[in-house]
């Protein structure tokens, strides 16, 4: 199966395309915005544009072939199966895609009057019920642009919320050292200080670890749950009881809310305030890197700080009101609708059944992927994982092989690669994330192939640095890359015809 | 009921038995058992594809007056013409249902089409370079705010009274809790007067931020600023509108040291607010200071021609709290789909539209002039595409009674800053609207003035 096993075989890789400006041609025209071109005269000289844009100059043809190339020089779950742990890398159903385009939402000026909306509206309010059910919490806002801007928007909110109580003094925001970068890089931005728990060998949160940090200036503990290592907090009720009697607030990263869905809700575990990724959890496609959503539930006495402006219903209406109370404005208008009904639509779909069969099929393809590579590779945790696992590739350095050989490898091997080395608290991590979506087949064939890999570390290492060999490049240098610096095409200089 | 899930009844045994439970619940016994299973009565029972579609289309129907209603409204939003290539090539699966490109050989597609966006990008702001995107245009203001903030050490920020009072409020929350204070500088008739500037410059402002055109439709001459407020140490920002940059001097011409916007008239749909396409450019000085992902060229093991994400020292997952922005999620999809429409448009398409909105807008204008009640405001000072008007009565009544005759019409101002208020509105018209609706709007304005109050 695995297409780096068996005899050595020299590398075949896909060209490459050229750079747009390099099959610009001057002259040449893509589509035609206007049936008659219009002459400017009436602007004055000195605030008009002074030299030519240099934009590409194209046939429409010559444009789709460039950008169907470019396609097919990159991998996404349509092509590949995608085990990027923490990602949520699931199949993204295309009647979503018909369901933005409908009429009436894709074509929706954001500042149409409240009378000629109401769908709109009416449709955002069901999606931020259906979440306020799953998550166990009291509001919702459908605003944050993405989790790293919930977790922002539940910081500011906690920080007006002791505002508001007159604790100004609380001052501190609490992370394990396992969490995302985005945790403590939110919680700075928010204007609070990081204070960093390490956590037990085991990769839980050492309990007394966070007593010693938490006091009187504590003002936020954030937790990811399950943790990143794919493990459910053990003592979890027991860090709850400890934040609440410090005065702190609670907050959930829901990065890895698919291991609860429909089974576990952040309200009752005792959360105060949680953002799920709707890329992640609710199938919205994350389109190379976004557009994501984020949206945040909180408890009711959170609730009259959320963002501006909301929707809220009274009798049959909707309407859009700002709150005096709230942290104000995260984004221009109300969220990423273009998204948001994806999520909404998913939901309505899988049903109240379906979208707990989502989170158990996400534990069984975990655990059993996870127990196919028992024995390869170490792991963390005993019992059973959540949705995701981490393997630690750190005894193949003394074949002086890294978690990074093996990902490439898997390139080679018809993949897309796992996380790696994240969490930081594991030497040469692999994250690994199946998802619900992957069928035994899938995960048969991709345990044999990394099986296969690690046994390569110790019969021809040489290999596995050579990988990937048939992906469009090799391994690019990315010391070069940062040290002098590249971020436009040279082909694209001021004045160049 | 739906789930994409491939497992058949008999893989499910199988693999439970494998894993050594008993049933699916069984996984779940790690889990407080107090806890698990909720009941969820809204969630229903789910659906098919058939009726789902049956359902979203009748919310969908709920708008579909106003969605099918002639657009003279901007305000941040945009109706342009948009090639139906965008959208074909976005919905491509590699670009659709992929990650942010971490493995740079196999995604080099995504991660060049990535670098030719901050590449057209920069060069339509006319500055040395740009990010891989931000959340939204508003995002991206505060965030080179805060960029400014950072490299100053300074914190007082100068917002002009020209930008859009959305962007404002978003500064203001971006920068609560930092520490720093927002002074507007004042519009006089649509225009920054220098003096104004000049009178609240001092040594702890860390920046000015202007906007082109103004959210009010003026354009502004900023000749002079760049050197008077690098003379007190701060920095000149400018949030520009793309689509206006193709023919107004750019924020490159003018010295700006960042400039942001709001990628949405580049071929994203309006969509009801979301999701847009937060833009940030720079001069090169600042290329290790902005937030963001950067897409830099390189060259792999064997020389060829690579790409990878680059500069990420800057970023969340290194830097952790001291990284310069939280940003992770961008807005990549959207950016593609905005390199596509530049590169269909071309350099001469740009000119076409831009000047075709303006054009359009100026008629418009012209016609509102010669309607007796009504008074245009901020006359004889340049406009880009949109621009404002008083009427002899209440602007958001006179809008529900426009709606009611398919027309979008400009946007009620009441509340909006010190500029707005109860009878002014906003109007805009872009490079699709024709001589007959801009004729038939002006036609229904004059209809309900003559009409009064009465609806």
């Amino acid at each position: 199966m695995s297409e780096l096993s068996g005899k050595r075989e020299s590398a075949s890789r896909p060209e490459m395309e050229p750079s747009i400006w390099e099959i610009s041609r001057p002259g040449a025209r893509g589509v035609r915005p206007v049936s008659r071109p219009v002459d400017v005269t009436d602007l004055p000289p000195g605030i008009c544009r002074q030299t030519p844009s240099g934009l590409p100059e194209l046939s429409e043809l010559e444009t789709v072939r460039h950008f169907t190339r470019l396609s097919q020089l990159s991998r996404g779950v349509d092509t590949h199966f995608y085990p990027l742990g923490s990602c949520t890398m699931k199949y993204n159903p295309k009647v979503m895609d018909r369901v933005v385009s409908l009429p009436g939402f894709a074509d929706l000026h954001p500042l149409t009057d409240e009378e000629g909306m109401q769908g709109f509206l009416g449709a955002l309010w069901t999606f931020s019920e259906l979440l306020k059910e799953v998550l166990g919490m009291d509001a919702v806002t459908l605003a944050p642009a993405a989790g790293a801007h919930g977790e922002l928007t539940g910081i500011l909110l906690a920080r007006k919320y002791f505002e508001s109580r007159g604790e100004a003094v609380r001052t501190e925001i609490l992370v394990p050292d396992s969490a995302h970068g985005t945790n403590p890089a939110s919680a700075a931005m928010g204007g609070f200080t990081v204070r960093t728990i390490a956590s037990k060998a085991s990769g839980h949160i050492d309990l007394e670890a966070l007593s010693a940090s938490l006091s009187e200036r504590t003002a936020l503990v954030m937790i990811t749950a399950p943790s990143t290592l794919g493990l459910f907090e053990e003592e979890l009720s027991e860090v709850v009881r400890k934040v609440k009697a410090a005065g702190a607030l609670l907050y959930m990263d829901g990065a890895n809310m698919n291991a609860f869905l429909g089974v576990l809700r952040p309200g009752d575990l005792g959360f105060d305030i949680v953002h799920i990724n709707t890329h992640k959890t609710l199938a919205t496609p994350h389109g190379g890197g976004g557009p994501g959503s984020g949206p945040v539930g909180v408890r009711e006495f959170l609730s009259p700080f959320l963002p501006n402006p909301r929707i809220v219903r009274s009798g049959k209406k909707y309407s859009v009101v700002d709150g005096a109370d709230s942290i104000g404005r995260i984004r221009s208008f109300h969220g990423s609708a273009g998204v948001l009904l994806r999520a909404l639509a998913y939901m309505r779909m899988l049903g109240e059944e379906g979208l707990k069969r989502v989170s158990l099929y996400a534990l069984l393809n975990a655990n059993y992927l996870r127990k196919k590579l028992e024995g390869v590779l170490p792991g963390m945790g005993d019992g059973l994982c959540t949705h995701e696992f981490v393997l630690s590739a750190r005894s193949l350095e003394k074949e002086g092989v890294r978690a990074i050989d093996l990902a490439k490898g898997l390139l080679d091997a018809g993949y897309y690669a796992p996380t790696i080395y994240f969490p930081l608290i594991v030497p040469e991590a692999l994250m690994v994330e199946p998802t619900e979506c992957e069928s035994r087949a899938m995960l048969d064939r991709f345990a044999d192939d990394l099986i296969r890999l690690v046994g390569l570390a110790s019969s021809d290492p040489a290999r596995l640095h050579r990988a990937p060999e048939k992906t469009p490049v090799s391994r690019p240098d990315e010391v070069k890359a940062a040290r002098e610096p590249v971020l436009v095409d040279p082909m694209a200089a001021p004045g160049r015809r | 009921m739906a789930d994409f899930i491939p497992h058949t009844p008999e893989e499910t045994r199988e693999m439970l038995r494998f894993v050594g439970v008993t049933s699916l619940e069984d996984l779940t016994r790690q889990y407080p058992s107090a806890q698990t299973f909720p009941e969820l009565p809204l969630a229903g029972s789910g659906m098919t594809e058939r009726e789902l579609l049956a359902e979203m289309e009748l919310w969908g129907r709920q708008n579909s007056g106003s969605s099918r209603a002639v657009v003279f409204r901007g305000a941040g939003s945009y109706e342009h013409f948009i090639p139906e290539a965008v959208h074909s090539l976005t919905s491509r699966g590699e670009f659709l249902t992929s990650y942010t490109p971490y493995q740079p050989e196999a995604s080099q597609g995504l991660l060049q089409a990535i670098f030719e966006f901050q590449t057209a990008i920069s060069r339509l702001y006319g500055m040395d370079l740009s990010n891989a995107s931000l959340y939204d245009g508003a995002t991206a203001a505060a965030e080179a705010c805060l960029v400014a903030v950072r490299h100053t050490g300074r914190s007082v920020l100068l917002v002009s009274e020209g930008l859009d009072p959305a962007v404002v409020s978003v500064i203001r929350t971006y920068t609560t809790g930092l520490g720093v204070s927002l002074r507007t500088v004042p519009l006089s008739e649509g225009r920054t007067r220098a003096e104004d500037l000049r009178n609240l410059l001092s040594s702890d402002v860390a920046a000015f931020i202007g906007s082109i055109p103004t959210f009010w439709g003026t354009v502004e001459d900023f000749s002079g600023f760049r050197e008077m407020l690098s003379g007190q140490g701060a920095l000149f920002l400018l949030h520009a509108n793309p689509h206006s940059l193709a023919i107004l001097r750019t924020p490159g011409e003018w010295g700006a040291d960042i400039a942001t916007g709001e990628g949405q008239p580049l071929g994203v749909p309006m969509s009801g607010g979301g999701p847009y396409l937060g833009l940030m450019t720079a001069s090169r000085a600042f290329m290790r200071k902005i937030p963001g992902r950067l897409v830099g060229q390189t060259t792999d093991q064997e020389g060829r021609r690579a790409y990878v994400l680059t500069l990420q020292a800057r970023e969340q997952h290194i830097r952790r709290e001291k990284a310069n922005s939280n940003i992770c999620s961008n807005e990549t999809l959207l950016s593609i789909g905005a390199t596509i429409y530049l590169a269909l448009m071309g350099p001469q398409g740009l000119v076409e539209a831009a000047s075709a909105s303006h054009q359009n807008a100026m008629k418009l204008k012209k016609g509102f002039s010669e309607i007796p009640g009504v008074r245009v405001l901020h006359e004889g000072v340049p406009h880009f595409h949109e621009f404002m008007v008083e009427l002899p009565m209440d602007a958001r009544s006179f809008s529900i009674s426009l709606l009611e005759r398919g027309y979008l019409g400009g946007l009620p101002l009441a509340g909006v800053g010190r500029i707005g208020g109860e009878n002014r509105m906003l109007w805009c018209a872009t490079e699709i609207r024709t001589d007959a609706e801009i004729g038939g709007v002006l036609a229904a304005v004059k209809e309900i003035l003559a009409g009064g109050n009465r609806r």
